[in-house]
């Protein structure tokens, strides 16, 4: 590491530190980390699973049944059956870290999580980061629009011939980002939206600036809406597909798409 | 169509890795009869013998009973509004088949 700014040595400026180790924000810090981590959850039993390297479990007693972890960086959540072994685990947790215990979840990576567990619904919902998004582009009073594209929208979503300006692309992309964002947390009905004009980002034509204003004032209108699964119902695993074929005016590419629904509600969609 | 299937395939071997049981196929609903029926049968005609040997694993997935595929009308399709911008009535029938309530 490059000797840091107040403590550098006169007369020996060319050299660099040797770190013994591994420090916040260094490349190798996250990987130190994981290791860390991954070996502490190890010696308490947990399994990684092959299927998703963040996703950890760990067999019980047939009475307990099994435990998961969901690890998200630093970010822990534990799912059990059995409310003490949750609360063991915590406590053995605390031993090797300094943790914060939230107590039952309420929202994940700004995604606020509300269960009833009578009726075994739960629910999922952005309002608070989509208000947020809101307020930074100072969308809030927009006039909420039903469709989150406009019909008839093709003749506009061809490349710009000009070249934008920095500080429009840099908003551009700042906008897309945000409803990417929302879009594959909570919103799938603006995928459509947001996949035609994410293909502009690079050099965003003024109509392109209004349309993603214009689902934005779509979200206005939806802000509470919320992907519900409802457990009672049972409903098993189902996949839906579709595709259309070169129905991109600009470039004639096609589109395909899938979804998949778990008791009644969509789990992952992808186009 | 290959596509999903091969992510129903990581949903399967998650489960199973849950330490769930899964014993039926996944159902996988498209409306595209063309692509259902090549990927029951793939045979290779003058047109079809183009289509890139990688998606031709959906048939294996068929046969080792994985993934079953079910040939739904165009108008029961949930994934519509993905592929194309939908109105305002289309819109809200696809939020509530997907479980989006509120919007």
């Amino acid at each position: 590491m490059e000797q840091p700014q107040g403590f550098i040595t006169t007369g020996k400026e060319t050299q660099v530190c040797h770190l013994k180790k591994a420090i916040c924000g260094l490349k190798q810090a996250s990987h130190t980390w994981n290791s860390n981590i991954h070996a502490a959850l190890t010696e308490l039993g947990f399994k990684q699973t092959v299927a998703d390297a963040g996703i950890y479990i760990m067999h019980q007693q047939e009475e307990d049944g099994p435990l998961y972890i969901i690890l998200y960086i630093d970010d822990i959540t534990i799912l059990g059956a059995s409310l003490e072994a949750v609360k063991e685990l915590k406590v053995n947790l605390a031993k090797c870290y300094e943790i914060s215990d939230l107590e039952e979840i309420e929202s994940y990576l700004g995604i606020c999580i509300t269960r009833d567990q009578q009726s075994k619904h739960l629910t999922i919902d952005q309002s608070g980061y989509i208000k947020d998004v809101l307020v930074h582009f100072g969308m809030v009073d927009a006039n909420p629009y039903n469709t989150p594209l406009l019909a008839g929208v093709d003749v506009h979503l061809v490349k710009y011939d000009s070249q934008a300006s920095v500080s429009d692309i840099k908003y551009y992309q700042g906008l897309i980002g945000s409803l990417l964002y929302v879009q594959i947390g909570t919103c799938p009905d603006i995928s459509f939206a947001v996949s035609c004009l994410v293909q502009y980002a690079a050099n965003p034509s003024p109509n392109h600036l209004c349309l993603a204003q214009y689902v934005l004032s779509h979200l206005v209108g939806t802000i509470d809406a919320c992907l519900c699964y409802d457990g009672a119902t049972g409903e098993g695993l189902y996949g839906y597909t579709d595709s259309s074929l070169a129905d991109q005016a600009d470039d004639c590419h096609s589109t395909s798409s899938y979804m998949f629904l778990l008791v009644n509600g969509a789990i992952s969609w992808s186009l | 169509m290959t596509n999903a299937s091969n992510q129903g395939i990581w949903y399967r071997s998650f489960l199973i890795e849950l330490g769930y049981t899964v014993d039926k196929p996944i159902p996988l609903h498209g409306d595209n009869k063309g692509a259902i029926d090549l990927a029951g049968n793939p045979v290779t005609g003058r047109r079809s013998k183009f289509i890139n040997i990688k998606h031709h694993v959906i048939h294996e997935y068929i046969v080792e009973g994985k993934i079953s595929i079910i040939r739904i009308p165009t108008a029961e399709m949930v994934a519509n509004g993905f592929t194309k911008s939908l109105a305002c009535t289309l819109l809200q029938c696809f939020n509530s088949d997907m479980g989006l309530n509120g919007a």
